[in-house]
């Protein structure tokens, strides 16, 4: 296991660095302060990808069963949401924003990795179950993306709409991208969180024998589907633009997070986080 | 040699004695040759807001003397006159005018992006006149570099400050990419015109131009690439375009929130950047509450400028911050040049020093044997050196670039390694 330390040590390392060049990009506005945060996010990435893949292969199960390989997925799955949102469009303040937040998960990770946990429960360690919550963590992370990029998108459009022009409005995206940028985040979430929920559907036929339709954690998965559905709908059937759609993109994204995080806390389900 | 700047600007000379001083392009060679003999490297900058002379010379006051004679006789001007209107800068406060100007820190309008090719036209003159040494194109290339710098790491030049760069600057901050874009000019007043240029020139390639006088909307259109159109069409066009550019004369709103409502279902929920750039306005404010239109005045733009300019002042501290880190490393880069000349001439003053006493008293010393005068003369020798061993240990160790450079300038300037400034 110690190799393995390791390798997650260097990747919580990489995106350490990369969070600090993200904050000397705000103190200097340099460029080139926010391309190297960006080539250090991708050896974080580089590096986690062989950890999680080197800690599956030891452990012969996906690791999502614990908080530490949860996390860890979790700051994997963002990073590369956000490298690939980058590749498409260049917003600095995206990486700004999300590389601290993906450090901090790492780190957590790597603290949570120390306390030695086992799986939650054994069934977590079933393929299925396994590709279903790994596909459901990438497509919130797209989520997760595509709610910060709608918020930026917001903001700048108030702004604009008010005659208000911020001086950090200069380094935010045009809203024409910041909008194409929330289609295509909320494009892979969806696709991603429907074929996790899809994944899910056949492990719940097969544990539970059917599909137990008022698990409020069910409801809530679907629910956030139907939300963002109703987004593409309005944006490419009724051809409504701007904040109206984005408030769909605002309210599936908190649907998701409290599926996510405030059924285990608030209510009961069967899952088992 | 001393680096200096002797010239008068926006701040010192009103327009009418600038304009006087202005050379063409072909007199400024001619002037930096007449200079060759006094100032091997020099360049002359010409703008409409300054004229500067930047030279490496010894004395300067021959230099700055020859440049005011030859301006006065070519611009009439008394001497009292060009006196009170041009200042003159040395070393540190020489390189900071420079740095300053590159980074339009010194400019009429801070963060105006012209200056810095203004001065690089200048450098290249020099070059084909063949006075840029290595000194001079050190200095330039690290006045170049810093004001990269400025524009890129602070807030100078990001934001537009007349009212038709704001309004280009916020059609980038709606749609991105204009070069896709279609604009329509409702009216074809000067205004609408300079701001239409400023979209061609980031790739806007469809124009409509709608006028009373629709001669007038065709000539404009013309100059655009565009189509011309009347009024009544121009309206019913609205939909059609991304931008709309109104300057009309007249005494009410001429667009009503009916018509950009009209405008925006055909639009599909597209957004709408409607300038409105009449006094009285042209668009009813009512239509700018609409989503997905942004409707912005002539006050609405002054505004924006107005900040943006302000922002810009604030952003000049953190510009001298950096032009100071600069300044060091150009300081830095100057010692390796400066100290090592000034070590040498400072141990041939002592040894002249040194050997004409020497010569003096050897003769008074006659008396004594051949082994005796050999360890009076070392004893001077030991005695000249050991003087100068502190000063230049202390010399080669001072961590600061900047009290480096000026401890070997008070060195020189002490002990007269060169010859002083003499006014």
């Amino acid at each position: 296991m110690k190799g393995l330390d390791i390798l997650l040590g260097l990747a919580v390392a990489a995106y350490g660095l990369g969070a600090a060049q993200a904050f000397r990009y705000l103190a200097y506005l340099d460029p080139a302060l926010e391309a190297s945060a960006f080539r250090w996010l991708t050896w974080g990435i580089g590096l986690q990808a062989v950890f999680l893949a080197a800690l599956g292969g030891s452990q012969g199960y996906t690791p999502v069963t614990n908080l530490s390989e949860i996390l860890s997925v979790l700051a994997f799955s963002l990073g590369v949401a956000l490298a690939l949102g980058r590749s498409k469009v260049s917003a600095p303040l995206l990486s700004v924003l999300f590389l601290p937040f993906i450090f901090l998960l790492s780190v957590f990770s790597l603290v949570a990795a120390a306390k030695g946990q086992g799986p939650m429960s054994s069934l977590l360690t079933e393929p299925l179950i396994a590709l279903h919550i790994f596909l459901t963590l990438l497509g919130y992370s797209f989520f997760t993306l595509g709610f910060g990029v709608g918020v930026t998108y917001w903001l700048q459009e108030s702004q604009i709409k008010r005659h208000q022009l911020r001086k950090w409005a200069n380094h935010l995206p045009a809203l024409d991208s910041l909008e194409g940028l929330t289609v295509f985040f909320t494009g892979w979430g969806f696709l991603l969180w429907a074929a996790g929920l899809f994944m899910g559907i056949f492990q719940a036929l097969k544990v539970w024998g059917g599909i137990p339709c008022s698990d409020p954690k069910i409801l809530g998965s679907f629910s956030v589907l139907l939300i963002y559905a109703a987004f593409f709908l309005g944006r490419w059937g009724l051809g409504l633009r701007g904040k109206k759609t984005m408030v769909l993109v605002l309210a599936g994204y908190f649907l998701a997070l409290f599926t996510f995080l405030g059924v285990q806390v608030f209510l009961n389900s069967r899952h088992v986080y | 040699m001393k680096f200096q700047v002797f010239g008068l600007n926006h701040a010192t000379a009103p327009v009418s004695i600038r304009e006087k001083y202005a050379l063409a392009p072909d007199a400024v060679k001619a002037f930096l040759r007449d200079l060759k003999a006094l100032a091997p490297e020099a360049a002359f900058l010409s703008t409409c807001n300054r004229v500067e002379f930047y030279f490496l010379a010894e004395p300067a006051a021959e230099v700055t003397a020859l440049i005011r004679k030859k301006l006065q006789a070519y611009h009439r001007l008394s001497p009292a006159e060009a006196r009170k209107y041009f200042y003159r800068h040395e070393d540190l406060e020489a390189f900071r005018h420079l740095f300053r100007v590159a980074a339009s820190l010194d400019s009429m309008v801070v963060g105006e992006s012209q200056i810095l090719g203004q001065v690089k036209e200048a450098f290249r003159f020099s070059v084909e006149a063949g006075m840029a040494g290595s000194t001079l194109t050190g200095i330039f290339n690290r006045a170049f570099s810093a004001a990269k710098t400025v524009r890129s790491q602070t807030e100078i030049a990001r934001m537009p400050v007349s009212v038709s760069s704001v309004a280009v600057s916020l059609a980038g901050k709606i749609f991105g990419d204009l070069a896709q874009k279609k604009v329509l000019l409702l009216g074809a007043g000067e205004m609408s015109e300079l701001t239409a240029k400023y979209l061609a020139g980031e790739g806007v390639a469809d124009f409509w131009v709608a006028n009373r006088t629709l001669e007038k909307a065709k000539a404009l259109a013309a100059k655009l690439k565009g189509q011309g159109l009347s009024l009544d069409q121009g309206i019913a066009q609205m939909g059609e375009a991304d931008i709309v550019l109104t300057s009309l004369q007249v005494e009410r709103a001429l667009v009503g929130a009916p018509d950009v409502e009209a405008a925006m279902r055909s639009r599909k929920g597209k957004p709408l950047f409607i300038i409105d750039l009449g006094v009285p306005r042209n668009v009813d404010a009512e239509a700018g509450r609409q989503a997905q239109v942004y409707l912005y005045n002539i006050d609405d733009l002054s505004a924006v400028a107005q900040s943006n300019q302000q922002e810009r002042q604030k952003a000049m501290a953190a510009a001298d911050e950096i032009l100071s880190r600069e300044i060091d490393g150009l300081c830095s880069w100057l010692n390796n040049l400066e100290l090592v000349p000034t070590i040498v001439r400072l141990k041939e003053r002592f040894e002249s020093v040194r050997q004409e006493e020497w010569d003096d008293f050897s003769k008074r010393l006659a008396h004594l044997d051949e082994k005796d005068r050999a360890l009076v003369e070392r004893l001077s020798r030991d005695l000249a050196a050991h003087l100068l061993h502190a000063p230049l240990v202390t010399l080669k160790n001072l961590p600061d670039a900047r009290e480096r450079f000026e401890y070997a300038k008070m060195l020189n300037d002490l002990f007269g390694l060169w010859k002083g400034p003499e006014e």
